[in-house]
């Protein structure tokens, strides 16, 4: 075997094992991958209040490493984290189901008339501001 | 000159999630680099299991979300030169705190090059990385 085809080899290997191995393994991975969506919102909303990772462990009652491990996708979140972030965060957590053909990062706009004025993006938020907050 | 690079076929990952169909991102690893990365991602456990496989699908999942993640895919913006280096980082393991250097290209699209893997020993980012950074951030490839 050349050393190229050997490359080639590696390559076809790391492709089948990035394919998922049963529906339990692509099960595991799409809830890593909404938890992932989930707090890119929350890292987003973080930024904008200047609240650091630090906080947000204390006001969790967790480790900053926990907090890590959680954004990474290492541990999971669940629903009574969702509502604790709710609070710390004073925003509703609005979940939403979208179809697969039309991507919830891509926004189609008309190429006719378009003008940046007259089509603003809006931005697609998990969570959304209280009102009276 | 350019540098050579090898096109990383992620076809499988794409085709498993709906939801990266319509996305225009390619991967690929640079020449001088790519068995060594290879060897790194394909490492398996003492029962034959890939120990990197799932971090690594995290990682593509921000990459194909177009998202960067202190914890997983991080742009860290250390300085001018390097502004379009990328750092994937990986889980711990046997003491070894591996990260992957990458540059990003963005144009009909965006191509991502994986460069040089490094064992991070500090939460700072030492002098030499920060030159390898600045260092990277001039690459340009032959794609």
């Amino acid at each position: 075997m050349t050393s190229d085809s050997k490359v080639d080899a590696k390559i076809q290997k790391l492709n089948d094992l990035l394919a998922f191995k049963s529906s339990e393994d692509k099960l595991n991975f799409k809830a890593i991958a909404i938890q992932l969506d989930i707090l890119a919102e929350v890292d987003n909303i973080m930024q904008e209040r200047k609240i650091s990772r630090k906080e947000l462990a204390d006001k969790l009652g967790k480790s900053k490493s926990f907090i890590s491990q959680l954004f990474s996708g290492d541990k999971m979140l669940n629903l009574k984290m969702i509502a604790q972030l709710q609070e710390i965060l004073e925003c509703k957590f609005q979940p939403a189901f979208k179809s697969y053909s039309k991507p919830s990062n891509k926004i189609n706009l008309p190429n006719e008339d378009f003008t940046e004025k007259k089509y603003k993006p809006v931005p697609i938020n998990i969570f959304t501001v209280q009102e009276g907050k | 000159m350019l540098r050579k690079c090898k096109k990383l076929d992620i076809s499988k990952f794409i085709l498993d999630n709906k939801e990266f169909h319509n996305i225009n991102v390619e991967l690929f690893i640079d020449e001088t680099t790519y068995n060594q990365i290879l060897d790194f991602l394909l490492e398996v456990d003492k029962n034959n299991k890939p120990i990197r496989i799932e971090r690594f699908r995290s990682i593509l999942n921000e990459i194909l979300n177009f998202r960067y993640n202190k914890d997983l895919y991080d742009k860290p913006k250390i300085s001018k030169k390097s502004i379009d280096v990328t750092i994937m980082k990986f889980k711990r393991h046997r003491g070894m705190n591996y990260r992957l250097l990458c540059k990003e290209f963005i144009s009909n699209g965006k191509k991502i090059v994986m460069i040089i893997l490094f064992d991070k020993k500090t939460t700072e980012i030492s002098k030499k990385q920060r030159a390898k950074m600045d260092s990277i951030g001039g690459y340009e490839y032959d794609f």
